[in-house]
């Protein structure tokens, strides 16, 4: 067994530094605790030593760099690209650098300026974004200097516990936002005609055009396209996950930008029931301001009644990723008491990492003795957006090289290539013209792939949760 | 052999046409996709836009008489529900050029050759989604005048007149060529039966690559794209100095 062997001169510090030990822990892959106390460790065990203090480190087998003060930023050790806090001695400490990136710490220097309400900010503003990190694995790569560290030690692991199962190295999971569904509506014809009147653009124009002709002619609302996204993905052996809104949730107040639709109504029940039927999985669109305990128990339980329980905890993700920016734990804490299962808001509106991690995080270590059965908060790396729209100046060429090299780059860490493609973009026209081709090209790179395992976001969650459960052993240590 | 799809915007001499040629050849299809009334409607809207947008409204309606007074083609292929029952294809029709369900559509037979028998221009996902390649037919020589209004063009610029059939690219008009046809007007002919040949021949030279592709044994010569030059909807004008060309030198008794 491995056993991270944590000290550390303050409790604040100490348990950011045990909830970094077991991110790493959960990554290094073979059964590991995380403790304070070296004695009551089995003989046998593999100790891997961070803290300050002196004692215990002639039975470690690797003592982990501590620096008490110093600057974070990127380092470069052992071959691996770090976040890591470097003090005046030259003393990496790859343990404060992940602590500083799960716990969003390492944004804490993005001025309140550049920042909305909620605390998100555009990725030009991100401290990883500075130093060209934002699409480098950096908690993996930790995770892999710590267990370079145990080998060069002369530690063998032997067998090591693949999360995505037998062969598979890393997961893609294909997930739906559900912002607006109709064009045929009046406000979304508004919508359209105004941003074609006011700023003259040419794809609401034809938005406007393809709205209005196809409800006068009787046609299907091109943007509905739940059953047509199902058809497609089942050309590719997968299911997705939809995430959709529920309108004023517990009683939240709506945002304007929230999306203008009522699952109660219309389509949606039997909609959404059939792609639940062919395997898809539904889960909540919380809207800006519908953030809580109450407002997501309300939206869970909707859901719940209108389609049934799923196989797995319902799950979710923020519209405009509006989760709590400067402290994601508390959502998270908010979102695991009204019995979701994952949350994937994590993303730094670009393509990347917000978090520094291509793998799931449990938030819950620290609250409960076996995190596993707490909530998984996932980053969703990839968006429609982030390869369609042409940004900085790149060509489609250079997005979509962009997007097989993060793809590859997921690969490489064992972690999961989150697709967020929304809903109405599968009609491919209007505002959404182009939009269809980078997720065929993405396909192209995943699915035959035969070491990509293809899986719904519940089910990525649940074996990111079996693999922790199978091989972390909670330790009975005070003050972790 | 692969399976094809066909692909147009309405139940036209053109579609009929060239679905009519690959069943001759043995090779009907298996699906046709036909656009919707509101893909017709769609479709003229974005030509008529477009050409509001080059050459103004006035073009807008000197076109549309124009198309008016253009006589319909005669046509020996027999309507698309004729052809299917005969033939057993499905005909399913579509909303929106390009809309995923049209791509889904495609996808659902797997390694289908696409032929795009007056579509109007596809995207980069119907493209990729014909895993056994994409088909288009054009009415001039490639490399050479690429766009619209390529015959009249072509008349001004006086190259040879014929017709094409190329793999489509995300270019117009791009694609390295299958088949070529020379198509030059017979001194009998009048403008518009001049036309109408022509584009009987360009349907039977698309059904002719479509099936060549579909048996994996089409050769390619390259269509490059930096060779000939992208026209755009042609004036009246043009119109009529190209029509005053062709009648200058085709009409009987006019040489």
């Amino acid at each position: 067994m491995l056993a991270f062997v944590v000290e550390s001169t303050t409790e604040d510090r100490l348990s950011l530094s045990a909830r970094a030990l077991f991110e790493l822990g959960c990554r290094i892959g073979v059964t590991f605790t995380v403790t304070t106390r070296v004695d009551d460790l089995p003989a046998d065990a593999v100790i891997v030593r961070y803290g300050p203090a002196l004692e215990g480190a002639a039975r470690a087998a690797v003592n982990l760099g501590y620096a008490d003060h110093g600057s974070f930023g990127p380092a470069e050790a052992g071959g691996h690209c770090l976040w890591a806090r470097v003090d005046e001695r030259g003393v990496i400490d790859i343990v404060a650098g992940v602590a500083d990136l799960i716990s969003a710490k390492a944004e804490a220097s993005v001025p309140d300026a550049v920042r909305s309400p909620y605390g998100s900010f555009d990725p030009e503003h991100h401290p990883l974004a500075k130093h060209k990190l934002l699409t480098t694995p950096l908690v993996e790569n930790a995770a892999k200097y710590v267990s370079d560290q145990i080998v060069a030690a002369g530690v063998s692991f032997g067998f090591r516990s693949s999360p995505w199962g037998p062969g598979k190295r890393y997961v893609a999971v294909v997930t739906h936002d559900v912002d607006g569904p109709y064009i045929q509506r009046f406000f979304a014809l508004a919508r359209s005609a105004y941003y074609a009147a006011r700023w003259r653009n040419a794809k609401e124009s034809e938005a406007l055009q393809i709205g209005l002709v196809t409800r006068l002619t009787g046609a299907p609302d091109p943007y509905w396209n739940f059953a047509d996204w199902v058809r497609l993905e089942a050309q590719y052996g997968l299911r997705s996950t939809f995430y959709v809104y529920v309108d004023r949730a517990g009683g939240a107040p709506r945002h304007f930008n929230d999306p203008r639709y009522d699952i109660r109504k219309g389509a949606f029940p039997d909609t959404l029931r059939a792609a639940r039927d062919a395997g898809a999985e539904i889960g909540v669109h919380y809207g800006i301001r519908a953030h809580g305990t109450e407002p997501y128990a309300a939206a869970r339980d909707e859901i719940e009644r209108l389609v049934g329980k799923g196989a797995h905890p319902i799950g979710g993700r923020a519209h405009y990723w509006s989760i709590d920016w400067r402290d994601p734990s508390r959502s998270w804490r908010d979102l695991e008491a009204a019995g979701f299962g994952h949350d994937a808001s994590l993303s730094p509106m670009a393509p990347g990492f917000r978090l520094g991690s291509a793998q799931p995080f449990l938030p819950a270590f620290g609250r409960r003795d076996q995190p596993a059965e707490g909530i998984v908060a996932v980053p969703t790396s990839l968006m429609d957006a982030y390869v369609t729209e042409p940004a900085f100046g790149r060509t489609l060429a250079e997005r979509e090289s962009g997007m097989y090299t993060l793809i590859d780059t997921v690969r490489d860490a064992g972690g999961m290539v989150v697709l967020d493609w929304h809903e109405r973009t599968l009609a491919n026209r209007g505002p959404w013209r182009g939009y269809l081709y980078p997720f065929l090209r993405a396909m192209d790179r995943i699915v035959p792939d035969s070491e990509a395992a293809l899986m719904t976001m519940g089910e990525a969650t649940a074996a990111w949760s079996a693999h922790v459960a199978q091989i972390y052993r909670p330790s009975p240590a005070a003050g972790i | 052999m692969k399976p094809i799809i066909v692909v147009t915007r309405a139940d036209g001499f053109y579609a009929r046409e060239v679905i009519w040629n690959l069943a001759r050849a043995n090779a009907p299809p298996k699906l046709v996709l036909v656009g919707s009334r509101a893909e017709q409607l769609l479709f003229n809207l974005r030509s008529l836009t477009r050409i509001a947008g080059q050459l103004g409204l006035i073009e807008v309606v000197r076109r549309l008489r124009r198309t008016r007074a253009a006589p319909a083609p005669a046509s020996n292929a027999p309507p698309l529900a004729d052809q299917a029952a005969e033939h057993g294809f499905s005909i399913k029709t579509y909303d929106c050029i390009n809309s995923g369900s049209m791509v889904v559509d495609i996808l659902e037979i797997p390694d289908a050759v696409v032929v795009l028998a007056g579509c109007g221009l596809v995207d980069r996902a119907v493209i990729h989604a014909a895993r056994g390649g994409c088909v288009n037919g054009h009415p001039a020589i490639l490399p050479g005048v690429r766009g619209i209004d390529v015959v009249e063009w072509a008349l001004i610029e006086g190259v040879p007149l014929g017709v094409t059939a190329h793999h489509a690219v995300a270019k117009v008009d791009s694609g390295d060529v299958i088949l070529t046809a020379s198509v030059e007007p017979e001194p009998t002919e009048d403008w518009h039966s001049y036309n109408a040949r022509l584009v009987l021949r360009q349907a039977a030279v698309l059904a002719e690559a479509a099936v060549l592709v579909a048996k994996g044994v089409d050769r390619r010569s390259p269509n490059p794209h930096d060779v000939g030059v992208l026209r755009y909807a042609a004036p009246a004008r043009v119109h009529a100095q190209a029509r005053a060309k062709f009648e200058a030198r085709h009409q009987p008794g006019s040489r």
